[in-house]
């Protein structure tokens, strides 16, 4: 399959005047065109300043490096912000988590998604009315010709998010990335909306890069996954491989912590916290919650190797001392 | 004798906007409930954003008065409690929030905090109370060390643990718990549903389990009630609610939940559609503008809240 995106080694830091703590600690991923990757792990743990990174989105006070960012044939290793622009809305776009907050209360819904069209297209006013209510039509809002004339404050929250989407594929890029697209939103509203992302993927034939704490959410969608903790990726490889026989200690200590349906007594859990990012442990970031860890890993970060099909950081499987 | 007996419980709130000058429009947020609670069960209670189920617990703390009903607790009238009995009693029903961040003086050490309601209730003093709050501060999973900090030094999962040191110092019969879980992380949440567990194991507390993540419902409840629009549309043992659901809403809800790792896959279905305005509820059956199933009686007629089997209650003409 051909590789749309690849980053190498992006670190993420946030000046502060005790120094620069890095939240994202050296992540490399890949994306292969039309594949679906879910981007799993804790609050805090540098899933979504990572993709924000994709898009040269960070906020103010953090700072961005890599070794390099590859989409399909160009390549930065410090993308200018006239390279940015020129892959944000028409390469890759995102969709947040809160749909009420992220759309403009006072202006028509018609009329926000019909800015894209004007401003990346250039469309005439008409013209992009037009093919915002094509748009909102195809992401599923009924009645979408009397529907673009409201404003935000009369959709639901499953019909704003629905409108966010809209503004993220009307330059029809080739990845999307969806960070908590379901969060704040009812688990009957969680479904119609996958439903719709699987449907406009299909029909787009779009990239997906799914961002979710919610384990059984991105099993559904993805076909590969990746593990952060503590700002790196853990594990990583096809979706079956992972959930189906997990090498990490987290990874098996996240899938324990779910409740099944049907199961009774006590949930297997995770003792402690995510660590801080400036308060990071020495050696592997996991060991103090690790049931496994030893004396290397108290000394010495493991690296990302590959274990049975997939790639994992984790002593457990071979130090290569 | 159940711990708790609700019937009939009505809250209507008013909105500004009217229907006429004479009368102003309304919500019925929580529409003729009626349920018992044992000694030391729990109860769930289910639904998406908006169906009252914060509403109902409001109620039966008394936060919030109903317009209508009757609630006993522990074999007495709770709703004709008034004044200084009703700030007595307080002691045997409590309550842990969601959001443990606003439920917690910012100012006040957390060592205060937690044992407030021991000075309130017991008039406990000072050497009684640092002894009190070690004592919380240890079965809740917090280092006695951690007495005069101040809730900010603490993490989500911590404060959550504060916020239940504080609900169950006075040793409550009945616990309200309004979504204590869902603005933490998996693995926090796992933590505290234990913590939770086994604290209602040691003191025989019952509990009002209140959340719209099925999955935690489930692993919490013995009794399991979903709500719509203001009212209970099915109650049932757990593991019959989950395994054999008889309101199409209940199967919608179920059917919504996307299978974890490990669980047999399938498609996350979902009802159609989203809740219609609680102001504005359908008539006849509430559901059945989203009803795959539905016939014309149920346009018109509401269906009875019938038992179908022992301790399995719907509210539905086809079921």
């Amino acid at each position: 399959m051909e590789t749309l995106l690849s980053l190498e080694n992006l670190h993420v830091s946030f000046h502060t005047p005790q120094g620069d703590p890095e939240a994202v600690r050296g992540v490399s991923l890949e994306l292969r065109a039309g594949e679906t990757l879910g981007l799993v792990g804790e609050s805090g743990c540098g899933k979504s300043l990572t993709a924000l990174s994709l898009l040269g989105l960070l906020p103010p006070g953090a700072t961005q490096t890599q070794d390099r960012l590859r989409f399909l044939d160009r390549e930065w290793d410090r993308p200018t912000p006239e390279d940015w622009r020129s892959l944000r809305g028409r390469e890759i776009s995102i969709v947040f988590q809160e749909p009420f907050t992220s759309l403009n209360p006072v202006m028509r819904v018609g009329e926000q998604v019909a800015e894209v069209f004007r401003l990346h297209q250039g469309m005439a006013r008409q013209a992009a009315w037009a093919a915002s209510v094509e748009m909102l039509k195809k992401v599923g809002i009924p009645e979408a010709a009397s529907r673009a004339r409201q404003y935000p404050h009369q959709f639901s929250g499953g019909m704003r998010q629905r409108t966010l989407i809209a503004i993220a594929l009307a330059c029809k890029p080739r990845l999307l990335i969806a960070d908590e697209p379901t969060t704040a939103l009812d688990v009957t509203v969680q479904a119609q909306i996958l439903k719709l992302l699987k449907r406009l993927k299909r029909e787009m034939g779009l990239t997906l890069m799914l961002i979710s704490h919610d384990l059984g959410l991105v099993a559904q969608m993805a076909d590969r996954l990746a593990v952060m903790y503590a700002g790196e990726i853990v594990e990583m490889g096809d979706l079956q491989a992972v959930l189906g026989d997990p090498k990490h200690p987290y990874t098996r200590g996240l899938l324990a912590c779910l409740p099944r349906l049907g199961a009774q007594g006590r949930l297997a859990s995770l003792e402690g916290q995510v660590p801080e990012i400036s308060y990071l442990p020495y050696g592997c970031a996991f060991h103090p919650r690790c049931a496994h860890a030893f004396k290397l890993c108290r000394r010495r970060d493991p690296e990302l190797k590959e274990v049975e099909g997939r790639r994992v950081a984790c002593h457990l499987y071979g130090s290569g001392e | 004798m159940a711990l708790l007996e609700v019937r009939e419980l009505t809250k209507r709130f008013a909105l500004s906007r009217r229907k006429s000058w004479l009368e102003r429009e309304a919500v019925t947020a929580v529409n003729r409930l009626s349920f018992d609670l044992e000694e030391g069960r729990t109860l769930g209670v289910v639904g998406e954003s908006g169906c009252g189920k914060t509403t109902l617990g409001k109620l039966l703390l008394r936060l919030v008065e109903p317009d209508s009903g009757g609630v006993r607790f522990l074999g007495a009238d709770w709703l004709a409690l008034r004044g200084g009995d009703l700030r007595s009693r307080r002691r045997d029903m409590q309550m842990v929030f969601q959001d443990p961040q606003a439920s917690l003086n910012p100012r006040m050490r957390v060592g205060e905090a937690i044992t407030e309601p021991l000075v309130i209730h017991e008039g406990l003093g000072a050497a009684g109370r640092a002894r009190a709050a070690g004592a919380l501060m240890e079965r809740v999973g917090l280092p006695g060390s951690a007495l005069r900090r101040y809730p900010h030094e603490f993490s989500g999962g911590q404060r959550q643990r504060l916020g239940i040191a504080r609900a169950v110092s006075t040793r409550p019969r009945l616990l309200v718990a309004d979504e204590p879980v869902s603005s933490l992380d998996v693995s926090i949440q796992a933590q505290i549903l234990n913590l939770l567990k086994d604290l209602q194991r040691q003191d025989g507390m019952g509990m009002i389990f209140i959340a719209h993540d099925l999955r935690v419902v489930e692993f919490m409840s013995d009794q399991v009630a979903v709500m719509y629009l203001g009212r209970f549309v099915e109650q049932a043992p757990s593991r019959a609610l989950y395994t054999s659901p008889r309101h199409p809403y209940t199967r919608a809800l179920l059917s919504a939940i996307p299978p974890a790792p490990g669980e047999e896959p399938r498609e996350a279905e979902g009802p159609e559609g989203e809740p219609p305005s609680p102001s504005a509820p359908p008539a006849g059956c509430p559901f059945h503008p989203r009803c795959p199933l539905k016939e014309p009686r149920c346009e018109s007629q509401a269906p009875e809240w019938r038992e179908v089997e022992p301790e399995h209650r719907v509210a539905c003409h086809l079921a």
